[in-house]
């Protein structure tokens, strides 16, 4: 219990599901994202297969610098899933820059 | 414990959805599509309604063909259909117009993906496709039923008037569109209109239609030396309906503002350069197809510097 911060009552017509369609470049994210960030390209750097590639997209991409506002997400009118999938880009920079930090201290030994 | 959603936040949604921003360019398109019924007559509704028929058709039989999600509730398909038949004559073969929808739908929309992984728009696609291919048919435009003839006859554009000489119709009948040209491009009134509602309800930036008409029309003043002319160029040929509802295309444009607004700028000089030195007399859906092309690029150069982080 002492991990919930918070508790949020929400109206019924709040919890409905919206529905979701694919991206139209719309660019209603990208001009209300506080940080000047690009939430598309998060998207688009998440679907490349290489692992290192994807890294280094990711942080052409500035992915670390996401304040998870939610201001994105809240205008998207295709409901993608924005911050949701830049969390997960972020647990996988942050895994994979750790993993690249011992395997060079391995290496030093 | 069924009854629960798990989801993370922001758990909240703002209510504007794609298939609404659909209908709201359906309905800014309706006062062009009802004006280009009066004055080209019953012939006009024909066309407009066979080219949005087939499209969505169009879309449903691949959805079922290739087994995806049916996407045709999000009103893509018709927007697209709507806006290839207000961009073609009314006295065109109505299969052409099913071949041009067709087109537009199977080979330069879903063959890529569907909704929003289009490379270039659909509907000017479409037009440019059916220009290519039927010249004979679909160059020119109508001339208008409310003031000639009851049976439909075809006769030069402004545009073409403008190039080659002869007797141009009144800066009002320009406005209003009593003028030879296709369904939906002649009123003028009609697409501003439209053009309101759609700042209005937000779909669009108010400046990218503005700044792509308000080129033509600098660049017309300073090569034609004459406000007259400049105004005919402002008026005449799909300039208005191409900068109000398809530079503002969202998929085929830059996803930053300032990259739409070079985008319109970009499409408004090379409209002005093909009328002034190429052969065809219209050169909207050419220079808005070119900059579709290179869209991705200006998004590339426009990226917006992020807060805290170095210029991309």
């Amino acid at each position: 219990m002492k991990n919930t911060n918070a508790i949020t009552a929400l109206s019924e017509v709040d919890t409905e599901t919206k529905k979701r369609f694919p991206c139209v470049h719309c660019g209603r994210c990208v001009s209300v994202c506080p940080m000047g960030l690009n939430p598309p390209m998060f998207a688009r750097a998440m679907r490349i297969e290489l692992k290192n590639e994807r890294v280094d997209a990711l942080r052409a991409a500035k992915t670390n610098l996401c304040i998870e506002c939610g201001c994105c997400s809240f205008v998207c009118p295709s409901a993608r899933p924005l911050v949701e999938n830049n969390r997960l880009a972020k647990a996988e920079l942050r895994a994979y820059t750790a993993e690249m930090a011992k395997k060079k201290k391995e290496a030093e030994k | 414990v069924n009854n629960l959603k798990v989801s993370s936040s922001p758990h909240i949604r703002g209510t504007t959805s794609t298939s609404r921003i659909m209908l709201d360019v359906i309905i800014a398109l309706l006062p062009a599509s009802v004006m280009g019924c009066v004055i080209f007559g019953i012939r006009a509704l024909l066309v407009l309604a066979a080219c949005t028929a087939s499209a969505v058709l169009a879309e449903f039989l691949f959805n079922l063909i290739t087994k995806r999600e049916q996407t045709i509730g999000d009103f893509s398909a018709a927007v697209t259909g709507l806006l290839l038949g207000l961009n073609l004559r009314a006295d065109a073969p109505i299969w052409q117009c099913i071949v041009g929808s067709v087109f537009a739908i199977i080979v330069v929309k879903c063959l890529f993906g569907g909704l929003g992984c289009n490379f270039a728009n659909p509907a000017i696609t479409g037009r440019v496709f059916l220009l290519i291919c039927f010249a004979g048919s679909l160059a020119g435009g109508a001339e208008p039923k409310l003031t000639t003839a009851p049976e439909l006859t075809s006769g030069a554009t402004p545009l073409v008037v403008l190039s080659s000489g002869g007797e141009l119709p009144s800066l009002i009948d320009m406005f209003l569109g009593l003028h030879g040209g296709a369904i939906g491009e002649t009123c003028a009134a009609a697409l501003i209109i439209g053009y309101i509602y759609l700042v209005i309800r937000k779909i669009i930036n108010f400046e990218i239609p503005l700044i792509f008409v308000l080129t033509v029309f600098v660049f017309s003043l300073i090569a034609d030396n004459s406000l007259t002319a400049a105004l005919y160029q402002m008026l005449s040929g799909g300039l208005i309906l191409g900068a109000v509802f398809m530079a503002t295309d969202y998929v085929t444009t830059p996803i930053t503002r300032t990259g739409k607004m070079l985008f319109a700028f970009g499409a408004g000089a090379i409209t002005f350069l093909i009328r002034t030195f190429g052969n065809y007399p219209e050169g909207v859906s050419f220079a808005i197809l070119f900059m579709n092309i290179l869209s991705p690029y200006i998004e590339k150069w426009t990226m917006k510097r992020a807060l805290g982080g170095k210029k991309i």
